[in-house]
C-alpha cells in the first residue's frame, strides 16, 4: 500500500466543467514523485485537494485520495486540519508573500511545533531555531528572532521549507519551490531539498512546470495536461521516448532553456 | 530607539510649519480684499479700530520680509493678537475652546473604532449573509449623508420632540455648583448628540476600509500558509488576518483627523457645543481674522502632531518600518 | 487577465440618468418652476406641501420647488466647476512634480504637504473671511484648497509611467521635455485623475451646502440648497418640509454622483482602491 493514493480524481468549479478529471498516481513512503505539467494543467490544485485546502468554489466531484490508508475525504475536518503540517507538509512557491510579515519567523516556525507536537514555548521556539539550521540558515537562534522582510528571497524559500518540515512530515508537497528565484539560489534549494529528502526519509510529491526541477529530485514522473493524464512513468524512459505532444512541447523548451537535456 | 525617531519626525515636522506661517502670512498680506490692504481703510467692513489695530499688529508699514518675522516671532509664542470683536486674546479664546472639541473628537473616534472595526471585519469574512450585504449598502448611504443635515434631523426628533436629549451646549446652566461626576454626566449627555452625528459618518468610511482591507488580507498567500500549517481558523483570524488587517488603520486615523476636526465645525455650531469648530464659524461670519488666523495655526498644529502620533505608532508596532 | 468591468452597466446607467434628468432640471429651472424663486408672499406663509405649492413654502412665502430647481443650479454649477478647477491645477502640478523631480518636485510637494496639513474647513473659511463669500468666491476657496489631493495622485502616476519603454523612446528621440509629458506621459496617468474628478464634485457640492448653510456661500436672496437649510432650521417644528426636502436634495445628488465615482474607480483605476 502506498503512502499517498490518488484515484480518478476530478475537481472542478461551480457549474463549469472539470478542470481535472481522472487523475491517478500513487507515492510510496521514501520515494519522490514529479507532478509535470504547465500552468494551468490543474497540478496545483490536485495538490491543494490533497491538503484539503481548495480554494471557494472549488470541489472534489470525484475519486478517492488515500493517505496511509485512510481515505482523505471522509475525515472530519478536525482530523484533515491535524495532518497538515504535522503528517503532511506543504512548500508553496511565494517565498516573498508566504510568510506573516509581522511576524518573527522563528515564531512561525514555533507555531506549528507548538500545534503538533505539544511543544511549550521554550522548546518549541529551540525547535524552530534548530529547524532553521537544518536548512542552512545559520545562526538558527538570532535568525529566528528577525522578521521575513530581513531574509532575501532565498532565504525565505529554505525558511519555509523548515517550516514546512519542522514537524518531521511523513509526505511533502512541494509546489513551484523554485519558481520565484534566481538561478544560482535554485540551484542550492533543489539540493537542500534533496538531501534533505534522504536525512529525513519523507515522500517527495514535486509540481513543476520545469522538466529540470523535476528531473532534479525524482525519478517518476506523472504529466498532466489540461487536467489529464498525458503520461507517466520513469522520468528518464519518459524523456528518451516521449509519447505525447506535451512532453515533446516541454523538453523542446527545457533544450532551448538550459542548453542539453537533462542528463 | 524609537525615541530618536520621534524626535526625528517632530524635527521634520518643523519646515511644515513654517510653511503653515507662511500660508497664513500670504493668506491675510497678499489676497485682495484682506484687511491689512491699503484698501481696507476704505472698506466699510472694518471700523478704524480694528484697521489700526491691524496695523500696529502687522507691522504694516515695515518691509514685507520684515512684517513676515514679526508674524512668525509671534506665532512661535502663540501670540495670535486680539479677538476684532471683544478684544480678547486668541489665545485664551482658542484655549478655552480646544478641550471641548478634543473631548468630542476622542470620544467620536473611540465609538466609531468601537463599531467600525467589527463591522468591517465581520462583513470580509461573511461577504454573502444578508447582513452583509446590507450593512455594505447602508453603510454607502451613511458616507453620503451630509454630517449638518443628520444634526439638524436628529436635533429636531431627539432633542425637539422627544426631549430625550439636550437641544444644545455644553452644561446645562445652573449646574455649575454640582459636584464633578454630576456635571460629567451632563456634559456627556450634551455630547451625544454631536458624538452621533460626527460618527455616523466617520464610521461608514472607516468600517468600508477595514472591510477591504480585512478582504485583501484573507487573499494573502501567508494566510494559506497558516491553513498549511494545520492551524485551526480562530488563530489563523486572530494571529496572523487580523494584526495585518488593523495595522493600516493606524495610519487611516492618522489622515483622517483633519476631516475629524474639520467636521467638528458644522456639528459644533448646529449643537452650540463650544469648540475650536464653532469658535471659526463665529468669527468667520463676523469677520474676526485673528481669530479665524488663530484657530487654523491651532487645528493645524493638532493635525501635524496626530499625524506624528500615528507614524511613531505605527513605526512601533510595524517592524518592516525602519527606526534605526 | 480580468476584463475591466464595463462603465455603464445597471445602477451606474440607472445613476448618470438621474444626475442627467437633475441637470437638466437645474438647466430649465427658469421654464420649469411654477414661480420665481424669490417672489416674497407673506400670505401663503408656511404653506404646507399641497396642490398649489407642491413642496411647501417658506417663512417668506416662497415656492420651495422652484427653489430647490434653482439650487440645483447652484449646486451642480459649483459642484462642476469647482472639480474641474482642482483637476485642472492639480493634474498640471502634479504632472510637472512628477515629471521634473528635483527641486519642483520638492517645493510642489511640501506646499501639497502644508496645505493638506491644514483641515480644509479651516483653510476655507479663512479664505472665506479673506475674500468675502459669494457664488465665485466659494468656487475659487474649493478649488484653492482641493487641488492638492489630485496633485499627489497625478504625480504618483507619473512617477510609474515616466519609467515606462515609450517614454524612453520619445526622449531618445529628442522631443522637447514638455511634449514628452503632454503627450506621452500624462495621457497614461490620467486613470486616477477620472475617478478623482467625480468624486471631487460630490466634495464640491457637500462644501458648498455647508458654506451657504453657514451664512458664508451663496448669499441671499439667492436660493442655495444649503441656505434653505439653514433658514428653514428654526421653523423646523411648524414647517418640516423646510428641512426635509432641501437636505434630501443633497443626500440623493451626493449618492448619485458617489456611486458614478465608485463605478469609475472600479473601471479605471481597480487597483488604486
Amino acid at each position: 500500500m502506498a503512502l499517498l493514493e490518488v484515484e480518478h480524481l476530478e475537481i472542478g468549479f461551480g457549474g463549469a466543467p472539470s478542470v481535472v478529471r481522472d487523475v491517478s498516481f500513487a507515492l510510496e513512503s521514501g520515494a519522490s514523485l514529479g507532478l509535470l505539467g504547465a500552468s494551468g494543467s490543474g497540478k496545483s490544485l490536485t495538490a491543494l485537494a490533497v491538503l484539503g485546502l481548495l480554494p471557494r468554489g472549488a470541489q472534489v466531484r470525484g475519486g478517492t485520495l488515500r493517505f496511509d490508508g485512510r481515505e482523505l475525504n471522509a475525515l472530519s475536518p478536525e482530523e484533515r486540519r491535524l495532518l497538515r503540517g504535522g503528517e503532511l507538509g506543504l512548500v508553496f512557491q511565494e517565498p516573498f508573500t508566504a510568510l506573516n510579515p509581522l511576524m518573527r519567523v522563528g515564531d512561525q516556525i514555533a507555531e506549528s511545533l507548538a500545534l503538533h507536537q505539544g511543544l511549550g514555548t521554550e522548546a518549541a521556539r529551540r525547535g524552530a531555531a534548530a529547524a532553521l539550521e537544518q536548512v542552512g540558515i545559520l545562526p538558527g537562534p538570532e535568525r529566528a528572532a528577525m522578521y521575513p522582510h530581513q531574509f532575501s528571497g532565498g532565504m525565505r524559500q529554505r525558511a519555509l521549507l523548515a517550516m514546512a518540515l519542522a514537524c518531521k512530515p511523513r509526505l511533502l508537497i512541494a509546489d513551484e519551490p523554485t519558481t520565484a528565484l534566481d538561478a544560482t539560489v535554485q540551484a542550492q534549494v533543489l539540493g537542500l531539498l534533496k538531501r534533505l529528502q534522504s536525512d529525513l526519509g519523507f515522500a517527495l510529491l514535486i509540481i513543476s512546470h520545469d522538466l529540470a526541477v523535476i528531473h532534479a529530485l525524482a525519478e517518476d514522473a506523472v504529466l498532466l495536461e489540461a487536467g489529464e493524464v498525458a503520461e507517466r512513468g520513469r522520468l528518464t524512459e519518459m524523456l528518451l521516448a516521449p509519447e505525447s505532444g506535451a512532453l515533446e512541447r516541454m523538453i523542446r523548451a527545457c533544450r532551448a532553456l538550459h542548453g542539453a537535456t537533462g542528463d | 530607539m524609537l525615541l530618536r525617531y520621534t524626535l526625528r519626525r517632530l524635527a521634520l515636522a518643523l519646515p511644515l510649519l513654517l510653511g503653515i506661517s507662511v500660508l497664513t502670512f500670504a493668506i491675510l498680506h497678499l489676497t485682495p480684499g484682506s484687511p491689512v490692504q491699503e484698501e481696507a481703510a476704505m472698506n466699510p467692513r472694518f471700523s478704524p479700530e480694528s484697521v489700526q489695530a491691524l496695523r500696529t499688529l502687522y507691522g504694516l508699514d515695515d518691509p514685507l520680509p520684515v512684517q513676515y518675522l514679526h508674524w512668525l516671532g509671534r506665532l512661535v509664542r502663540f501670540d495670535f493678537g486680539l479677538s476684532f470683536r471683544d478684544q480678547q486674546s486668541v489665545l485664551s479664546k482658542v484655549a478655552a475652546a480646544l478641550p471641548a472639541t478634543l473631548l468630542l473628537n476622542a470620544l467620536s473616534l473611540f465609538l466609531v473604532l468601537a463599531i467600525a472595526i467589527p463591522f468591517g471585519v465581520h462583513s470580509a469574512r461573511h461577504p454573502e449573509t444578508r447582513f452583509t450585504r446590507f450593512f455594505t449598502g447602508f453603510s454607502f448611504i451613511a458616507y453620503c449623508f451630509p454630517a449638518f443635515w443628520l444634526a439638524l434631523l436628529l436635533q429636531w426628533w431627539l432633542a425637539v420632540s422627544l426631549g430625550v436629549l439636550p437641544v444644545s451646549g455644553f452644561l446645562t446652566p445652573g449646574l455649575d455648583a454640582e459636584p464633578a461626576w454630576r456635571q460629567a454626566i451632563d456634559i456627556f449627555w450634551h455630547a451625544l448628540g454631536p458624538l452621533i452625528v460626527s460618527a455616523f459618518g466617520a464610521w461608514a468610511v472607516l468600517s468600508r476600509y477595514v472591510r477591504a482591507n480585512m478582504l485583501e488580507v484573507l487573499s494573502q498567500d501567508y494566510i494559506r500558509t497558516a491553513r498549511a500549517k494545520g492551524l485551526p481558523e480562530r488563530t489563523v483570524f486572530w494571529r496572523h488576518a487580523l494584526p495585518n488587517a488593523l495595522l493600516p488603520v493606524i495610519t487611516i486615523l492618522g489622515m483622517s483627523l483633519p476631516g475629524l476636526i474639520s467636521g467638528s465645525v458644522l456639528v459644533e455650531t448646529i449643537f452650540a457645543w463650544p469648540g475650536m469648530g464653532r469658535l471659526a464659524w463665529e468669527a468667520a461670519t463676523g469677520y474676526d481674522y485673528p481669530v479665524v488666523m488663530g484657530v487654523s495655526f491651532m487645528a493645524a498644529l493638532l493635525t501635524i502632531l496626530g499625524n506624528l502620533a500615528a507614524d511613531v505608532a505605527m513605526a512601533a508596532l510595524d517592524p518592516r518600518i525602519q527606526v534605526r | 487577465m480580468a476584463r475591466r468591468p464595463a462603465f455603464w452597466s445597471g445602477a451606474t446607467l440607472a445613476c448618470g440618468l438621474a444626475l442627467g434628468a437633475f441637470a437638466l432640471a437645474a438647466l430649465l429651472a427658469p421654464w420649469l418652476s411654477p414661480s420665481d424663486p424669490n417672489r416674497i408672499d407673506v400670505a401663503a406663509r408656511f404653506a404646507p406641501p399641497g396642490l398649489g405649492n407642491w413642496l411647501g413654502r417658506d417663512e417668506l412665502g416662497r415656492d420651495v420647488f422652484s427653489r430647490l430647481l434653482f439650487g440645483a443650479r447652484v449646486s451642480l454649477s459649483v459642484g462642476l466647476t469647482a472639480s474641474l478647477g482642482m483637476a485642472f491645477v492639480g493634474t498640471l502640478l502634479g504632472a510637472v512634480a512628477g515629471y521634473a523631480g528635483g527641486w519642483t518636485d520638492a517645493v510642489l510637494m511640501r506646499s501639497v504637504d502644508v496645505l493638506m496639513s491644514v483641515p480644509t474647513v479651516f483653510l476655507i473659511l479663512a479664505m472665506i473671511v479673506v475674500v468675502g463669500p459669494g457664488l465665485g468666491n466659494v468656487v475659487l476657496v474649493i478649488v484653492a484648497t482641493g487641488w492638492t489631493g489630485m496633485a499627489r495622485l497625478v504625480r504618483a502616476e507619473v512617477l510609474s509611467v515616466k519609467s515606462r519603454e515609450f517614454v524612453w523612446a520619445a526622449r531618445a528621440s529628442g522631443a522637447h521635455p514638455w511634449a514628452v509629458l503632454f503627450k506621452h506621459v500624462l495621457p497614461n496617468a490620467l486613470a486616477p485623475v477620472y475617478v478623482a474628478l467625480t468624486f471631487g464634485v460630490a466634495d464640491a457640492i457637500l462644501m458648498e451646502s455647508g458654506l451657504s448653510f453657514l451664512g458664508l456661500g451663496v448669499q441671499a436672496p439667492t436660493a442655495s440648497w444649503g441656505s434653505m437649510l439653514s433658514s428653514g432650521r428654526d421653523s423646523i417644528a411648524e414647517a418640516w418640509w423646510l428641512v426635509v426636502f432641501p437636505g434630501l436634495a443633497v443626500t440623493v445628488v451626493l449618492l448619485l454622483v458617489n456611486h458614478l465615482g465608485e463605478s469609475a474607480r472600479r473601471h479605471f483605476d481597480p487597483k488604486g482602491a
